[in-house]
């Protein structure tokens, strides 16, 4: 089975959530033997996730059946949710039981607040190596997909825990969502040394979070750049976290200061840093920086994790061997995925990754063989850690308003461009709903004309003087 | 600017609601007022009272009512 689930002790915990719910490792194998009764093997099921035990239990037994999930969040814009069902037809839902009124399908299955129905539809041909979909971290309504093949969550998961060195007794936390790459690998990485998860909803801010991590006797905190601010601010230093050992950061790249600050707090309280770095195309990590070099090697990704090859190619794709010359990120591993999947005739494809991920990112390696990101090739921006394009951006909102616009900016802001007078709060507006985040993660800006070179292609380097 | 103008304005910026909104406003009630709202929310209270809450204060920030609460502690009066 899966990570060897069904030779974990049954009645050690996998999962415990902070609403009360359990889940031992001997339940998994139960549930998956009750799935594979229901329903046939190679459906496409939409997993309408929260951090609750129901939520892991459904998918973890759905992917052992064979059976294929998309991984979304229960919160999910509802029209985007709308496209994503129009553009794949799943035959399946597996989602919170709450959520059961809203729709009129049949509920075949429940278990611990989750329900699995059957839409009515029949599922899509599924390439058969195809093991599950995720969407890119994205949040600007593209229905686009990766596509991970059989062995990519496996490794990852092995690797990673691996790398940090995972034991039964840990108690990993999980505040990230179950459908963020990261979010799902840290729980797999423990699933496979047969720890427990401590899954949460509760915010990072409320006192019901420390509450249960305290009670629980978490041990691993894994968070994105963003979750280290909000320590920060809540002057971290302060608590009294015995049980804490380890910390990890990934999902996007953490000031110096903070990364700094965090390395020589482990240091000094006997505790781990972890700075990692991973994409969704590679199932999560693909790099971390062992923790005895943190403190000196402030901003750096480290090295490919067990399994893995890191380095930099040119503008040729010929791989550079000098240190401190910059190129273009380039992974290979087996925690590789397949490629992206746009429409339903997508998910009958192969493998066109090959084992080979460019990042998009531009980076550097140290004479120590560390790497460091120093730049973006590709246009997206991660605002709270989140990937969102700017490609998808400026289409939402010119196609919305009928109006040219441009989209640039760093990972604190999007900076919008537009020529028309008078929409600046309209746009705002727009994009912060599309995206769900906040408006003051947006300026927009109106201009003349939005400079293009003779190709037509905007020219966004003179647009940001 | 008031005191209970000032906090009220802090909403309006840190969670970007509208200031009719404002008063009785709590975290449950709020979907703009998760974690990155938190977030904001106390960032422009602390430069706005020129004060640095303690990690029980800025948990126990869950509402409009809580708030005043905390002030009071820095000896803000509203």
């Amino acid at each position: 089975m899966l990570f060897d689930i069904d030779k974990k002790p049954s009645d050690r915990y996998a999962a415990i959530d902070d609403a009360g719910g359990q889940l031992t490792y001997g339940e998994l194998v139960w549930l998956r033997g009750e799935l594979a009764s229901v329903l046939p093997e190679r459906e496409l099921v939409f997993c309408l996730c929260e951090n609750r035990v129901g939520a892991l239990a459904g998918f973890l037994s759905l992917y052992d059946c064979k059976d294929v999930c998309l991984l979304l969040s229960a919160h999910i814009d509802k029209a985007l949710l709308r496209v994503l069902d129009e553009t794949y037809g799943p035959s399946y839902y597996w989602m919170p039981e709450a959520m059961a009124a809203e729709s009129n399908y049949d509920i075949v299955y429940s278990y611990k607040g989750y329900i699995l129905c059957k839409t009515g539809k029949t599922s899509p041909t599924l390439h058969p190596d195809l093991s599950m979909l995720m969407t890119t971290s994205g949040t600007t309504g593209s229905p686009k997909l990766v596509r991970h093949k059989y062995g990519n969550i496996e490794s990852n998961a092995r690797n990673v825990a691996k790398v940090f060195g995972w034991t039964p007794e840990e108690r990993g936390i999980i505040d990230l969502p179950m459908q963020y790459t990261m979010g799902l690998n840290v729980i797999n990485s423990h699933l496979y040394a047969g720890a427990t998860v401590l899954l949460v909803e509760a915010n990072l801010m409320s006192p019901k979070y420390w509450s249960f991590v305290k009670e629980q006797k978490g041990s691993n905190f894994t968070g994105v750049p963003f979750s280290y601010e909000i320590l920060n601010r809540l002057r971290f230093w302060k608590m009294d976290l015995p049980y804490l050992t380890t910390m990890a950061e990934g999902g996007g790249k953490l000031s110096d200061n903070l990364f700094k600050a965090f390395a020589d707090y482990a240091v000094e309280k006997g505790k781990r840093f972890f700075a990692t770095f991973g994409t969704t195309e590679t199932s999560a990590r693909l790099a971390y920086l062992p923790p005895e070099q943190a403190a000196t090697h402030i901003g750096s990704i480290g090295h490919a994790i067990p399994e893995g090859r890191l380095m930099l190619v040119d503008e040729n794709g010929h791989e550079i061997a000098e240190a401190d010359v910059e190129g273009e990120l380039r992974y290979e591993g087996p925690n590789v995925t397949m490629g992206y999947g746009t429409c339903v005739e997508d998910l009958a494809k192969g493998d066109e990754f090959c084992g080979v991920y460019e990042t998009g990112d531009l980076a550097k390696k140290d004479a120590d063989g560390f790497f460091y990101i120093v730049g973006r090739k590709k246009r997206f921006l991660k605002l709270f850690g989140l990937r969102v394009s700017l490609d998808q951006s400026e289409k939402i909102i010119s196609e919305h308003f009928n109006i040219e616009c441009a989209c640039t900016g760093d990972d604190n802001q999007m900076s919008i461009y537009i020529t028309q007078e008078g929409l600046k709060e309209e746009v705002k507006k727009l994009i912060s709903d599309k995206t769900g985040l906040m408006a003051k993660s947006f300026e927009v800006r109106e201009v003349e004309s939005i400079p293009r070179f003779e190709s037509g292609k905007i020219n966004y380097k003179a647009l940001s003087i | 600017m008031s005191n209970l103008e000032k906090y009220k304005n802090a909403f309006v910026e840190g969670l970007e609601v509208d200031l009719s909104e404002v008063e009785g406003l709590s975290m449950e009630k709020c979907d703009k007022w998760d974690s990155i709202g938190q977030m904001s929310l106390i960032a422009v209270l602390e430069d706005a009272f020129e004060i640095e809450l303690d990690p029980e204060e800025v948990m126990a920030f869950t509402s409009y009512e809580a708030g005043i609460e905390i002030l009071k502690n820095h000896q803000i009066d509203l």
